[in-house]
Parts: structure tokens; sequence; C-alpha cells
């Protein structure tokens, strides 16, 4: 199962071919696009795992460059993930209160968001609260009344 | 195999680039390839795509154009059977003109002795 980090490799990958072209791609440049630090060893066992799931084809291999055409599945899988980044932004800037917190990813490595309203948790909250002091105060009142 | 010229030429690049791989592939700009041709060879870059294709069509080689970031276009050229063996082929049509060339000058010099031979024996 890929994980986040092998589909932003995907992303970075993708972006730098047109048109389902194939691409020349120095190794250098996507260590610095991508955020985290990580071997040259690691981006290439990244990149083989992605052709073993048919998102790529390796043409071509060596110490610096890589030669990778992008497959069908992979190039839907980017699509996916691209339109869903723009969704989350155009949703995120409608609504300030949302708090998407996720470390689910679906087959397309696309997020799951969990949507955590904070003026209803807060709501939930304060009535649960309540809910909880009044009945503690009402057992109180039974207790000291009959006993 | 018989290569003309320009193709000849075009596989003598591309096998020094390719043959220092473990799989025989090697990345290259067509500059990479015009540059490498020599100078009393008559290429022109318009010919190096038609040579490119009649190599592939003789089995020597297959190739893929490619982009860089920068826009440039790359070829990606993998080494076929034809390929592989272009180096001993090539030793070995060698070879066999040189024999040949031997062979016939025995027998040239073969045919202008008869002559001698037969006045020797019927003297």
């Amino acid at each position: 199962m890929l994980d986040k980090r092998a589909f932003r490799v995907l992303d970075i990958l993708l972006s730098m071919t047109s048109e389902g072209e194939s691409a020349v791609i120095e190794k250098t440049e996507v260590l610095s696009k991508l955020e985290e630090e990580i071997t040259v060893d690691e981006l290439d066992s990244i990149v083989e795992m992605l052709a073993l799931n048919d998102l790529i084809s390796i043409l071509y291999s060596d110490d610096k460059l890589y030669g990778i055409a992008p497959r069908p599945k992979g190039r839907i899988a980017y699509e996916k993930r691209q339109q869903a980044v723009t969704e989350q932004t155009a949703v995120a800037t409608q609504q300030t209160s949302v708090v998407a917190v996720t470390d689910a990813i679906d087959e397309n490595g696309i997020e799951i968001p969990v949507r955590l309203n904070m003026k209803k948790l807060a709501t939930i909250c304060a009535v649960s609260s309540f809910i909880g002091g009044f009945f503690a105060a009402l057992f109180a009142f039974i207790i000291a009344r009959f006993c | 195999m018989v290569l003309g010229k320009k193709e000849r030429v075009l596989m003598d690049v591309v096998y020094k680039q390719a043959s220092r791989s473990v799989n025989g592939q090697c990345v290259l700009s067509p500059l990479d390839m015009l540059s490498r041709i020599p100078y009393r060879v008559d290429f022109r870059e318009s010919d190096l795509e038609e040579t490119m294709n009649q190599l592939v069509l003789d089995n020597y080689f297959e190739y893929e154009k490619a982009k860089k970031s920068t826009g440039d276009i790359m070829y990606i050229i993998t080494l076929k059977e034809n390929g592989i063996s272009y180096q001993r082929d090539k030793m070995v049509s060698r070879r066999k003109l040189i024999f040949r060339i031997i062979t016939t000058i025995i027998i040239a010099a073969l045919s202008f002795s008869i002559k001698y031979i037969l006045s020797a024996i019927f003297k």
C-alpha cells in the first residue's frame, strides 16, 4: 500500500510531465521539491513502488536521472488529488471554523477528511456538562433529603 | 546487416554511450549525438530522426522521446539484439573482409604463376 510520501513523489514526477509525455527528471530536482529529507536510495525504492503499482513506468534510471512515463492509472490518481486539493482549499476558505484532521488516505492518495465543526463541538460539550451537572445535583439532593 | 555511412556513424555514437551501462541504455540529446559525429561526415539535424528510425527498423535499438524540465528533448535509447552485438559484428565483418582480400591475392598470384608452372612441366 502506498503512503502519503509516495503520492507526493508521484505528484512531483507527474507535474514535470506534460500531457502524458515521457520526461527525463533529475533526482536532485525531485529531492529538492519534496518537503521532507530522504536519501536517494529511499527515493529509488519509492519510484520502484510507484512503477510496481502501475502508476508510472520507468524507462531509464541511473545515478542522476529518471526517465519516466505516466501510466493512465497514475494520471487519474494525480488529477483526482489535484481536484481534491482545490476543493479542500475552497471549502476551508468558506468555513473558517472547520478543522480537517486526518491520517487516512484512499487508493488514489486523497486524504479522507474527518470534519469537525468547532461550534457544534462546543455546543455538545456545554449541553453534556449541563446535563451531567444537573443529574449530579439531583442525586446529591435525593441522598441528602432521604438518607 | 550492411549499414549506410550515416547509419554506421550514428550507431557508433549510440553504441559507445549505451554500452557503458549494464542494461544497454543511455539518455542523449540531439545536440550530444550531433557533436559526437565527425565533421567529415555530412550529417544534418534533419537526418537524425530519419537515421534513428532506420536503425530501429533494423532492430539495433529502440528509443523514446522525452522532455526535460527545461523543455529540451532527450532520447532514451535502449539497445536491442543487433545493437548489442554491433561491435562484435563489426569485428567479424572486418575479419571476413581481410580473409577475402588475402584469398583474392593468393588466387590472383596462383593464376599468374600457372603459365610458368605449366611451361616448366612441359619443357
